[in-house]
């Protein structure tokens, strides 16, 4: 069950292994985790939930994550809520475009747990 | 001389040159004709009729539309208006190229030269027409057009492909490097030695597979031409001076020295320091790979003259004979002894380097004695802003 006095990130990727991996390292860490492995899982949970942030994947098997972000970004209850892309779209060109968009940060899959980590801890706290 | 004589003697100048500009006209190997203010022929030389298939009965004094100009060309331009509005704006016309038709209706193309002939009153009274044809010209055009597309887009299916397959291969590697990095770190509780090294197999394997896959596609995109340098002033000295970190513990496990001397007066420059850096970190995991136990690996730095800086990496190793010299920046090429199957690398990492500082506008190469003797890998790069294409 959650625990209210943890953080809570909303992790968006139909990768099985890249979620298990994403959350076990949060978890360890100390954060409550919500799982959504398509774009319509997560707009359901979020009309109930509203977590600190969501790690979102730009491949996803019904909306792209750009939409995603967009109908996040455009719900009022949702303002204050990060969004991190974590994916495989690893080229300068799709990092640039996940900036300009308007992404609170990008990190390029693989990852490296401990930068991961770090990066989570300071978007949460800041 | 008396009157007679002289318009006697006029009219056989005058015949003689009449003569002489009828067969310049007749006899050119260009088409020349005249056609009045509706279209209609009034002339026509020999080599027009060859070329367009009519005899001057058969021409004069028809439309050029439906006889040697059809009304709407292939791709649907309207001719017929096309010949209308010259009639009315000739000086847009003065050069102009259009298709036209043979007399069995074949398409040909003609690059015209038109020049309005006008009255004593300044009005429009015929145009003359002289044209080349271009017909092969706009052919090969045509051809460099389709070659030319089809280039573009397999580029683009190149591109596509290349997004597609790194996307692909990196998600597994998340969870190979993510999974065995996680167990390193006792996330899973503690392992055992034994446990603990082939963990940082798994993981080391990941990264060099990663790392490979970068070098494919920064391969790929130097080669569509599509790599850009993001320039910044940068202390080289600094950057060579630090890049001993990436190998010292290497160095230290195989009793190599690691040995600088990199010119305090280095000035900064004005280069990609991520793309520099990686070239110097190729060049010296290249001269630890060939270098063995208890050998010698160094860096130089100096400005060899005042536009340039001659970075220089240096091992003790194995050295590189000369049947083996052109293969060190071919692709994918690795040279076959024992010492190189023992270390393989990616075989990308010189390549990849050389295309680096060729994008500097700078040199890479290297000096090899033979087999034994070392080697010594070269780069420079230049002083000056680095002028992009």
């Amino acid at each position: 069950m959650a625990d209210n006095n943890k953080n809570t990130i909303l992790i968006v990727d139909c990768d099985f292994l890249s979620m298990k991996l994403e959350s076990d390292l949060l978890q360890a860490n100390g954060f409550n985790v919500l799982k959504a492995s398509c774009g319509k899982e997560a707009l359901n949970m979020l009309k109930c939930s509203i977590p600190n942030l969501v790690i979102l994947d730009i491949r996803l098997p019904d909306i792209s994550g750009y939409e995603l972000f967009n109908k996040i970004k455009q719900d009022a209850r949702l303002a204050n809520v990060k969004i991190i892309a974590v994916t495989a779209f690893a080229m300068k060109e799709e990092e640039q475009k996940i900036k300009s968009v308007g992404f609170d940060s990008f990190i390029a899959k693989p990852i490296d747990i401990k930068d991961f980590i770090r990066q989570i801890k300071d978007k949460v706290s800041g | 001389m008396n009157i007679k004589s002289f318009f006697t003697q006029s009219d056989k100048k005058l015949q003689k040159s009449e003569a002489l500009y009828r067969e310049l006209v007749e006899y050119a190997n260009s088409i020349i004709l005249r056609m009045d203010t509706e279209g209609n022929v009034t002339f026509f030389n020999t080599f027009a009729q060859k070329f367009f298939g009519y005899k001057p009965e058969e021409i004069i004094g028809k439309s050029v539309i439906r006889t040697i100009v059809p009304p709407t060309d292939t791709s649907g331009r309207n001719l017929k208006a096309m010949i209308e509005d010259l009639m009315v704006h000739s000086e847009r016309y003065i050069n102009n190229e259009n298709e036209n038709m043979l007399r069995g209706g074949k398409r040909v193309w003609v690059a015209w030269t038109n020049r309005p002939i006008l009255d004593e009153r300044g009005r429009l009274k015929e145009v003359l027409c002289i044209g080349n044809d271009i017909t092969k010209l706009k052919e090969a055009e045509k051809e460099i057009l389709i070659a030319k597309e089809a280039a573009e887009s397999a580029s683009r299916a190149k591109s596509a492909f290349l997004a597609n397959m790194s996307h692909e291969l990196r998600t597994p590697l998340n969870a190979i490097i993510g999974f065995s990095d996680s167990l390193l770190e006792g996330i899973a509780g503690a392992l055992n030695e034994k446990q603990k090294e082939y963990a940082g197999y798994i993981l080391e394997s990941g990264k060099h597979l990663l790392s490979l896959i970068n070098d494919v596609l920064d391969l790929s995109k130097v080669e569509a031409g599509k790599m850009e340098l993001e320039l910044s002033s940068f202390d080289l000295k600094e950057l060579l001076r630090k890049s001993f970190s990436f190998v010292k513990e290497k160095a230290m496990k195989h009793n190599i020295s690691l040995l600088d001397n990199v010119d305090n007066d280095l000035a900064p420059v004005t280069a990609d320091e991520r793309k520099i850096k990686q070239v110097v970190y190729n060049m010296l995991s290249n001269a630890m790979k060939f270098t063995p136990d208890g050998g010698k690996v160094g860096i130089e730095a100096k400005k060899i003259n005042a536009g340039e800086i001659r970075v220089c990496v240096w091992d003790t190793g194995i050295g590189v004979e000369d049947k083996d010299k052109e293969k060190v920046f071919a692709e994918f090429e690795q040279i076959d002894n024992d010492y190189s199957r023992k270390y393989a690398g990616t075989g990308l990492g010189m390549p990849l380097s050389k295309k680096f500082v060729e994008l500097h506008n700078g040199k890479m190469w290297f000096e090899s004695e033979g087999q034994g003797k070392g080697t010594r890998f070269y780069f420079t790069l230049p002083l000056a802003r680095i002028n992009k294409e």
